[in-house]
């Protein structure tokens, strides 16, 4: 468990990222919010004990990581049942897309979601939480190698993606 | 055709790379035109990430589908089974006669009478 002070100052610095990590992890197919509120539980519940803020950090956005990746499993699964689910509940207008106003920005935050889930949370991790490779690798347990090699191809996927468009 | 060094760019983009790796590298870019372009690609995506208000609230999820009281798919599935199974019969009974509704031929008459013709 981790003791108050840790879990109190993580929330205060943290919690907002977190919660924007799983947004763009998501990409629409989950509740952000929920997850994040779930990452910080299980911090309180059985953290790292006594490690420090940057042990906290990477702890975080890998339990982050993981949560999102059950999710994106789960939809998979409910996209399957997605007839069933239009029997069971008529669709709703969501205000989502309406509120992205930037046009660059909605069309790439169109193609994150079609970047595999590594690459995603390489790029998110690199661009938005400004990790280095070394804090990359060690947040999602994976080579620096692969942290280079993924943020490439995120990059290469986006640019192939951008340029069909048009 | 694809420079062999665009990888390399990517990580000389994120600074990644030792001073003298990032000295060559460097000097690559300048001389290439796809890493130049590759790098004004990277530039351009980091800046569209970078806005302040990256994404904009998530749609809620249809409260039946909350992640919290989601029904499992086995459950689901049995669910869906059920509903069949009770919508079934009663189409099988239409078709076969068992109820055949009102036709043209056998419609309810109605008899109007004016309290002023006894």
């Amino acid at each position: 468990m981790t003791d108050e002070r840790t879990f109190t100052l993580a929330y205060a610095h943290h919690y907002p990222q977190v919660e924007r990590f799983l947004r763009g992890m998501l990409a629409g197919r989950g509740d952000a919010p929920d997850l994040a509120q779930e990452v910080f539980l299980r911090l309180h519940a059985r953290g790292p004990a006594a490690a420090g803020e940057a042990q906290v950090r990477f702890w975080l956005f890998r339990v982050a990581r993981n949560l999102a990746l059950n999710e994106l499993r789960r939809w998979t699964l409910r996209d399957a049942m997605r007839p069933l689910l239009a029997l069971l509940a008529a669709p709703q207008p969501t205000p989502h897309d309406a509120l992205v106003r930037d046009e660059d920005r909605r069309r790439l935050l169109a193609h994150l979601a079609k970047l595999s889930a590594d690459q995603r949370a390489a790029l998110l991790l690199r661009e938005w939480e400004e990790m280095s490779y070394d804090e990359i690798a060690a947040t999602l347990e994976v080579s620096v190698a692969k942290v280079k090699s993924d943020l490439f191809r995120a990059r290469q996927a986006l640019r192939a993606a951008w340029e069909n468009e048009r | 055709m694809t420079c062999p060094r665009l990888e390399e760019t990517s990580a000389l983009f994120d600074g990644a790379l030792g001073d003298d790796a990032a000295a060559a590298a460097r000097a690559h870019v300048d001389g290439c035109a796809e890493c130049r372009a590759f790098d004004a690609h990277m530039r351009r995506v980091r800046d569209a990430l970078r806005e302040p208000v990256a994404f904009a609230a998530a749609p809620a999820p249809r409260a039946l589908w909350r992640r919290r009281i989601a029904i499992p798919l086995p459950v689901a599935l049995l669910l869906f089974a059920l509903l069949v199974a009770l919508l079934l019969p009663r189409r099988a009974a239409r078709e076969t006669g068992a109820f055949d509704g009102f036709d043209a031929g056998r419609a309810p008459v109605v008899v109007v009478r004016s309290r002023g013709a006894r």
